[in-house]
């Protein structure tokens, strides 16, 4: 969780991904951001991630995006 | 159910109110013409107390006068006439007007017979003639023809006026801006006379045979063969008019003759050097202009047409009718009309 | 049968009576009776085109599904035996056979649609190339008539294509009902583009007739009604003026008509989008947003998210991402890392794809090459400004600009109206060639004089007409402004009383009566007697 909010916070300093549940939903992350994210989370964890993955429900909060993460991990 | 009901309720005043004030604001922007005044106000008169029912264009409008064949042979006509009157216009009025009158003599000034009717340049014409007409499946037909060949126009815009007049918000300044409801009653019975005086000459040849060749508009013809026929069929004689018209001619004449020989029909030709003489046709005094009466000239076509009328169809005399009062008021409010100047 | 015409009207009275008289279960096939006939209207010949699409899509998708379930129950029982690798290369393999059913069918809609589209674009073109190589060939043009509502209905008919390769939704089995979503008749003609999880149970369930619903469709209905008569078709008379003899209009007046375009093309198609969603909501339907005040937009980017909502979010999910993520431009990014550094290699998997999006948005508006430029121009400034971001926030802070306030706000939202404009110029001129010397003439023949001086009533349009213009442009700003503090407008209506929200009601119904444009003139002199 730790290097996930690191990476977020390094992608938009401007967001607080703590407390913000509709990141998606609200706009808050657009389809750049979730792009360069969905990079580095393949880099730093090692797993695909394809485009049927990105809903908003998968990147809505930052225990969304783990979630997701850790399925696909286990995958 | 007993949810609905206020819903239901609300949604019909709701409804009502749109139609009171969407009849008011047809009224403010209608464009309101004598001629749609006139056709207006036929319905007004009691079911079956015509006698004599004239249709046709602006000759007749401006040249014959219902109220003073009234007063002199007590026989009541009138006139649904409108300028530039299509074929299925007349045709439509006609067998309307038979819906609301039995009369004994059907009067027709075929002068559109040679036509050929553009409903894409008459539209004004044809709106005049058609406001004034309620609702019917008459009117219907003649508003599929005008679709028909006008695809510009629409159905709707001829049974709410208002979506054709609706730009005159423009026009019309808003401090003048008045209901102006159609006319309820008419002392003219139809008749739109105009005074002005035009001194006409008649041309060179008039009324000599030329070798012209004429031919008959065929969607005129068609719906005039179609009107003497309604007519025929429910026992009612026929007469074609003319009425005198510089631009008339020999040839002209001749065919309308054959066309009312062939229905075994009357055909009377105001152009005629006889019946010019006839009627004491002056062209210096009784024209409004090339092809119109003024109210001179109507005075001395309503009087020679009155007495053949009464003649030759042994139309009945109401004038001591207690059932006609009402075209004494009518006719004394005509004549202090006529007085005036 | 155009969305603003009598017979709409009255098709939608019928249509929403018959739905509601049919027993609830067969709702859904007296709404499919009703799309039909809807679409018949436009042509019989071009069922056939609706037709393969639906039974194109139907088969493939019921293929898929059939897969996917077979797929289920044999990884299940092989599930326990397979290691990590071997699980992997079992996915790999089953998304491989899935391709085999998805790739042809998207071929062969997306061919019907380009071969009716732009098969004559490109084959003139190919001619002009092989004139100028005096190449003795000459291909034939074959010029279609495109069918009603192709682009939106292919579309919408693929993205459920894709969810269901995607594994998101459930095939549909009753073709009927497929061929409901596919056909919904207020949707077909311009959008919303549906996605069939939203809108699917919606269709097919029979809904209950709701006046709370009913008659907020009808007021959406109204309201896009105004937009569309009273200031689009109004506005359209100014802009044609201008547009058709540009050369003889100087750059102010250019400017005032790319302005006035801007209005039309809002009007216009988010009022088309209104009466759509209207229209549904009769039926106890709810669309996706389409338009979402796209000229209060602070940046481009963010126009598009409020623009065409729709299709923009169907190029990002179905082509963006699939795109950005796939792997050969993971692989361009990490090269470009290593050529470009950084910052800009992170970026090239997202840019480039960003520019493939808008050239196919551009060429989604039609086969020209106007439409291509549009596409790049709109490309170029999302580039340039993700490119730029960090310098000009840089440069702002140097220069101690407070951008917390309205008046940044402000100048962000006309920054963006303007560059949004110029794109709409390109458009809407003729050919690019023109939209580059309108542009041009904007620049150099520049004299705000003339409008103060009677120019603005050398555009077509009388003072009155500007006038009515000018002050529904005024009544749209205001409810744009309002539904941007998010105050919704037709709930806060319904709070009023009734005196007023009559008032309000008449005065919409009767202000599209007497101030829409419809109908013929009405030039007075056709009305004077004139004789016989």
């Amino acid at each position: 969780m730790e290097t996930l909010l690191k990476i977020l916070a390094e992608i938009r300093p401007d967001v607080d991904f703590e407390e913000n549940k509709e990141l998606v939903d609200s706009g808050e992350l657009d389809s750049f951001d979730i792009v360069t994210l969905v990079g580095e989370l393949c880099e730093e964890y090692d797993i695909e991630i394809g485009a049927d993955d990105i809903v908003p429900e998968n990147f809505n909060s930052a225990e969304a995006i783990m979630a997701l993460v850790t399925r696909l991990q286990e995958d | 159910m007993k949810k609905q009901i206020p819903i239901i309720l609300r949604c019909s005043a709701f409804c009502l109110i749109f139609c009171l004030l969407f009849g008011q604001l047809t009224q403010m922007y209608r464009r309101n013409d004598d001629e749609t005044n006139e056709i207006h106000a036929f319905y007004d008169e009691p079911k079956d107390s015509i006698d004599v029912l004239c249709i046709g264009s602006s000759p007749l409008l401006r040249g014959v006068s219902p109220m003073l064949m009234y007063q002199e042979h007590g026989f009541t006509s009138y006139m649904r006439a409108s300028a530039l009157q299509a074929p299925s216009v007349s045709y439509g009025l006609l067998a309307e007007s038979l819906e609301y009158q039995t009369p004994q003599v059907v009067v027709l000034l075929c002068d559109n017979l040679f036509f050929a009717y553009d409903y894409v340049e008459q539209e004004g014409d044809m709106r005049r003639a058609m406001d004034g007409m309620r609702f019917s499946s008459y009117k219907w037909n003649i508003i599929q023809e005008v679709t028909a060949a006008d695809e510009r126009q629409t159905a709707l815009s001829y049974i709410f006026p208002l979506f054709r007049y609706h730009e005159r918000w423009k026009e019309i300044n808003p401090a003048e801006l008045e209901a102006q409801p159609l006319l309820k009653h008419s002392y003219n019975k139809g008749q739109v006379y105009l005074r002005a005086i035009s001194p006409q000459s008649y041309p060179e040849g008039f009324m000599e045979p030329t070798g012209e060749v004429v031919q008959y508009d065929e969607n005129a013809l068609y719906y005039t063969e179609k009107s003497i026929a309604l007519c025929q069929e429910k026992g009612i004689d026929v007469v074609l008019l003319h009425l005198p018209k510089m631009s008339w001619s020999y040839e002209k004449s001749q065919a309308m003759q054959a066309l009312a020989d062939q229905y075994d029909i009357p055909y009377l030709d105001f152009d005629t050097e006889q019946m010019r003489n006839e009627i004491g046709l002056h062209p210096e005094l009784d024209y409004f202009d090339q092809g119109h009466m003024n109210l001179d000239g109507s005075v001395k076509v309503s009087d020679w047409l009155g007495d053949y009328l009464a003649k030759t169809y042994a139309l009945p005399n109401h004038r001591e009718d207690p059932a006609y009062a009402q075209w004494e008021t009518d006719l004394q409010q005509y004549l202090a009309k006529m007085e005036e100047s | 049968m155009a969305f603003t015409s009598m017979q709409f009207v009255m098709f939608l009275v019928l249509a929403v009576a018959l739905y509601y008289i049919t027993p609830k279960r067969y709702r859904w096939v007296t709404l499919l009776v009703v799309n039909y006939v809807f679409y018949y209207f436009t042509g019989i010949k071009y069922f056939i085109y609706l037709f393969a699409t639906t039974i194109s899509t139907y088969i493939a998708t019921i293929k898929l599904g059939n897969m996917i379930e077979q797929n289920k129950v044999a990884f299940q029982a092989a599930k326990a035996e397979l290691d990590r690798d071997a699980k992997k290369a079992w996915k790999a393999n089953f998304t491989k056979r899935k391709r085999r059913v998805l790739i042809p069918t998207l071929l062969f809609n997306f061919g019907i649609l380009a071969v009716l589209k732009y098969s004559a674009f490109v084959s003139e073109n190919l001619n002009l190339l092989l004139e100028k190589l005096s190449a003795p060939i000459e291909l034939p043009v074959f010029h279609f008539l495109l069918p009603l509502g192709i682009s939106f209905y292919t579309f919408q008919t693929m993205g459920y294509l894709i969810d269901v390769y995607r594994e998101k939704v459930t095939p549909e089995r009753n073709i009927g009902r497929l061929a409901l979503f596919i056909s919904f008749f207020p949707t077909i003609v311009q959008g919303p583009i549906g996605r069939f999880s939203a809108l699917s149970t919606q269709l097919f369930v029979g809904n209950d007739f709701s006046y709370q619903k009913a008659k907020f469709g009808v007021q959406l209905m109204l309201w896009g009604a105004f937009k569309k008569l009273v200031i689009a078709d109004r506005a359209g008379v100014l802009v044609d003026t201008v547009f058709a003899s540009y050369d003889t209009y100087g750059g102010t007046y250019i400017a005032v008509a790319a302005l006035v375009y801007c209005i039309q093309l809002y009007g216009d198609f988010s009022g088309g989008i209104d009466i759509a969603t209207g229209a549904a909501q009769l039926f106890g339907i709810d669309l996706e947003k389409n338009f979402e005040r796209p000229y209060l937009a602070t940046s481009i980017p963010d126009f598009w998210r409020r623009w065409h909502i729709t299709l923009g979010a169907w190029f990002r999910d179905y082509v963006f991402y699939p795109l950005s993520l796939s792997k050969f431009f993971t692989k361009v990014g990490k090269k470009g890392r290593q050529v470009f550094g950084n910052y800009i290699g992170k970026l090239l998997p997202v840019l480039i794809p960003q520019f493939i999006i808008f050239f196919l948005i551009g060429i989604w508006h039609g086969a020209e090459w106007k439409y291509i430029a549009f596409g790049f121009y709109n490309g170029t400034l999302i580039v340039l400004g993700i490119l730029f971001e960090q310098p000009l926030q840089n440069l702002v802070q140097k220069l101690k600009i407070n951008t917390a306030c309205f008046s940044w706000h402000l100048f962000q939202i006309l920054r963006t109206l303007v560059l949004v404009t110029l794109g709409k110029i390109i458009t809407r001129a003729p050919s690019f060639g023109v939209s580059v010397a309108m542009m041009h003439s904007m620049v150099v023949q520049w004299d705000t004089d003339v409008l103060f001086h009677g120019g603005l009533l050398q555009l077509g349009l009388d003072v009155q007409d500007l006038c009515v213009l000018v002050f529904a442009c005024l009544v749209l700003l205001c409810v744009s402004i309002l539904q941007e503090c998010g105050i919704q407008v037709r709930e806060t209506l319904a709070k009023q009383n009734l005196y007023f929200r009559w008032v309000i009601y008449l005065s919409a119904v009767f202000s599209l009566i007497l101030f829409g444009v419809y109908g013929l003139n009405y030039n007075a002199a056709d009305f004077i007697y004139r004789g016989f």
